[in-house]
């Protein structure tokens, strides 16, 4: 049988020359909109020392500004970044030319002006009151439409390979426009609708956690684990470790992650049953995610020095560790024991920065150093600027992730004290707050580091004139 | 041949369809979907959303029961509700008091402690605001309850008149108007656009508080004596604040 599998596939390389336009429009927006909603995400940081920060401003206020980063960061930054690099590795994959540059950009423009509607909405008051689906409903209708074009043009190339085997970041792709354009129509039908169907109550609750712990398990991580999945192998310049892991380590998500929404409802008035459940898939989670990470390490074995972009290979590296990380601290947090102390506490928020930042922002930053270069066939505008938005980035997550886990576990551990009053829990919290704004305020410095790089990279129309040792290496890969 | 090895065999195989793996994708998110949402509304829904047969988790030393009165919005507490979404007081502000005794107890007043929240309570709730973050205090038992109908001079129509509410309506309009006056430390931001230039509530501000009175109304749980906490008289140096200030109109 395995015989008959090696011969079906084309192993014959095909060359031809991509334009990228298409994922350079998608790259543009990625950047543009992260330094926007980190802007966003700094005041919400800063209203905890000054809460009275813009106040007479009804469009800067906590409640409004507060929903901008989240959802920004979601859909503006982490899934267009995702597409960029997609757009990017697809056609590569699959040894032909991207279906449609002129509906992939047509799409970029459209899902830019639905994430602008949405955001706009919320300053001005139109949010729809559920976490992490707060776009209002026209906000809702553009995306779907840009989504459903871009899906297009991806499902028609992965049509048309020329590989007849998909490698494993394929299998990613498909389930991330698959599993964004369900989990997203899903979610947000109350808005997609304008109030017509809708739960309400509890059901409402189970839904919007179904859809909410999706946006990271079937948008976020899918989106994150393809272009890992791709541009592992190529920073380190080494085959994957193991292809039938990536196998089982797919199927499981995809068939386990869906499962846990409930878990962001413990203790609270849903069925115990749902509770248990939620929990008994939590840690069923570490299947895939052990697999995943397997196969990372076994992949960068013994090619750590190899790597001909030492900047992508520490991203995707150390956005691996984060990945072990929070995928560790999520099932153990979703135990019964240890919601009792963490649930509402800034623990959570800690744990979905280093989910959403740490991890599968750090695959794309490796993604995008990997893939701009090879884009653009020039060398990066600066490499030590890359290493200091590495450092920034480290930096500043960990100190973000350390202030807000302590700070949680703290508050969650006065509120076990009902004589307390509650005024001195959030008190005792503030010199947590004030660490985690310089951990956010690092975050931002890198990423503007990272926005200028990777704007002068595309811009310039010149190549450098020294580079190191390192680089040219890194330039002589540049090849197709 | 092995069973196992030929399903295994025929997973491998799917890495040349992908019509196959898309349509895998789809069927796993699909019995997800009915297994966590659509299967407790439809079908579980009369055991374990509605009705009193929700089981819940015991860690509290009584199991308390308590009869549940789940009193529909009036039109202004539900503009107040819009409120409440629009400016986002849910990220702070959780609706849920969870089956911990501790957090009973918090909650609780004279002695009492505050029911856990039940799931007839959400009824009319959409969205529902449960929360996620207590950046402040959890709100599910702020108002009170429900003991009659009165209407409102200024819009004409007929509202709650509600007893036993944690704070009085003076005291949820000074806090909304200057929270660290009345808990110092607090980080609640100052809504000056919920009042006027005379620092009167406007419409948005009192449908925002007859919405926080509401709260909590399905269950009579305070004690017969309780007295909401009333704001502190605002001091006044004699010969200077009163005037100093502009009248408001009539």
């Amino acid at each position: 049988m395995a015989e008959a599998i090696e011969t079906r596939s084309n192993p014959e390389p095909v060359r031809i020359t991509h334009s990228d336009i298409g994922a350079k429009w998608w790259v543009a927006s990625a950047l543009g909109w992260s330094i926007a909603f980190m802007i966003f995400g700094l005041i919400t940081a800063l209203k905890f020392r000054f809460p009275d920060l813009w106040c007479s401003v009804p469009y800067l206020t906590y409640g409004r500004i507060r929903p901008v980063h989240a959802q920004g960061m979601i859909f503006g930054w982490l899934v267009v970044g995702n597409v960029a690099a997609l757009c990017y590795f697809v056609p590569r994959l699959t040894g032909t030319k991207l279906f449609s540059e002129r509906i992939t950009i047509n799409a970029a423009m459209l899902w830019n002006l639905g994430v602008f509607v949405g955001s706009a909405g919320l300053l001005l008051g139109y949010n729809k009151g559920k976490e992490y689906e707060e776009y209002n409903g026209l906000s809702n209708w553009i995306l779907v439409i840009a989504w459903v074009m871009l899906s297009y043009v991806i499902c028609q190339t992965i049509a048309r390979r020329k590989y007849n085997r998909m490698y494993v970041a394929l299998w990613y792709v498909m389930a991330f426009l698959i599993q964004t354009a369900l989990v997203y129509i899903f979610g947000n039908i109350d808005g997609l609708t304008f109030g017509y169907l809708h739960f309400n109550g509890i059901a409402d609750a189970l839904a919007n956690w179904f859809y909410g712990h999706a946006v990271v398990g079937l948008i976020a991580t899918p989106g994150g684990l393809a272009a890992a999945y791709y541009f592992m192998p190529k920073a380190v310049d080494s085959p994957l470790y193991n292809h039938k892991l990536s196998i089982i380590g797919f199927w499981t998500i995809t068939a386990i992650y869906i499962w846990n929404g409930a878990h962001h409802l413990i203790y609270t008035a849903i069925p115990l049953y749902l509770q248990t459940v939620s929990q008994v898939f939590s840690i069923l989670l570490f299947i895939p995610v052990f697999t995943v990470v397997t196969n990372f390490f076994g992949t960068v074995r013994g090619h750590w020095h190899k790597a001909p972009d030492s900047v992508c290979r520490n991203f995707l590296w150390m956005g691996t560790l984060f990945y072990l990380l929070v995928c560790i601290q999520g099932p153990f947090q979703a135990m019964r024991p240890v919601q009792y102390f963490i649930h509402y506490t800034d623990w959570v928020i800690g744990h979905a920065h280093l989910a959403l930042f740490g991890t599968f922002s750090f695959f794309i930053f490796g993604a995008f150093y990997y893939m701009i270069p090879r884009m653009m066939k020039r060398p990066l505008y600066s490499y030590p600027m890359a290493n200091a938005h590495f450092q920034f980035a480290f930096w500043g997550i960990l100190i973000m992730f350390i202030s807000l886990t302590t700070g949680g576990l703290y508050q969650g551990y006065l509120w076990t004290d009902p004589t307390i009053p509650f005024i001195e829990t959030v008190k005792a919290m503030m010199p947590f707050w004030e660490w985690r704004t310089v951990g956010g305020a690092l975050m931002f410095t890198g990423q503007v580091l990272f926005a200028y790089n990777i704007y002068k990279t595309m811009t310039l129309k010149y190549v450098p004139a020294r580079e190191p040792v390192a680089e040219r290496a890194a330039l002589s890969a540049v090849s197709q | 041949m092995n069973p196992f090895r030929s399903i295994w065999n025929w997973i491998l195989r799917l890495e040349y369809d992908w019509v196959k793996v898309s349509a895998g994708i789809t069927l796993f998110w699909l019995i997800g979907l009915i297994g966590l949402v659509l299967y407790p509304y439809f079908v579980g829904g009369k055991i374990t959303l509605g009705g009193h047969k929700t089981k819940m988790v015991t860690l509290l030393p009584t199991n308390q029961k308590v009869p549940l009165k789940v009193v529909p919005y009036d039109a202004q507490e539900l503009r107040g509700r819009q409120v409440y979404v629009s400016e986002g007081c849910w990220y702070c502000h959780t609706q849920t008091i969870r089956t911990i005794a501790v957090e009973m107890a918090r909650y609780g007043a004279g002695g009492i402690w505050a029911p856990y929240s039940r799931a007839q309570e959400y009824e009319y709730d959409w969205p529902q605001l449960m929360g996620e973050h207590r950046h402040g205090p959890d709100l599910a038992r702020v108002g009170g309850i429900v003991v009659g109908w009165k209407r409102d001079p200024r819009t004409g129509e007929m509202v709650h008149i509600y007893a036993k509410t944690k704070y009085s309506n003076g005291w949820q309009y000074a806090h909304l108007r200057d929270p660290r006056s009345l808990v110092p430390g607090s980080i609640m931001p100052q809504f000056p656009n919920l009042f006027d230039q005379y620092g009167r509530p406007t419409q948005r501000c009192r449908d925002l508080v007859a919405y926080l009175q509401h709260l909590g109304s399905a269950i009579d749980w305070r004690p017969q004596t309780y007295k909401s906490i009333q704001p502190p008289p605002i001091p006044i140096a004699p010969g200077t604040a009163v005037s100093s200030s502009p009248s408001p109109p009539k």
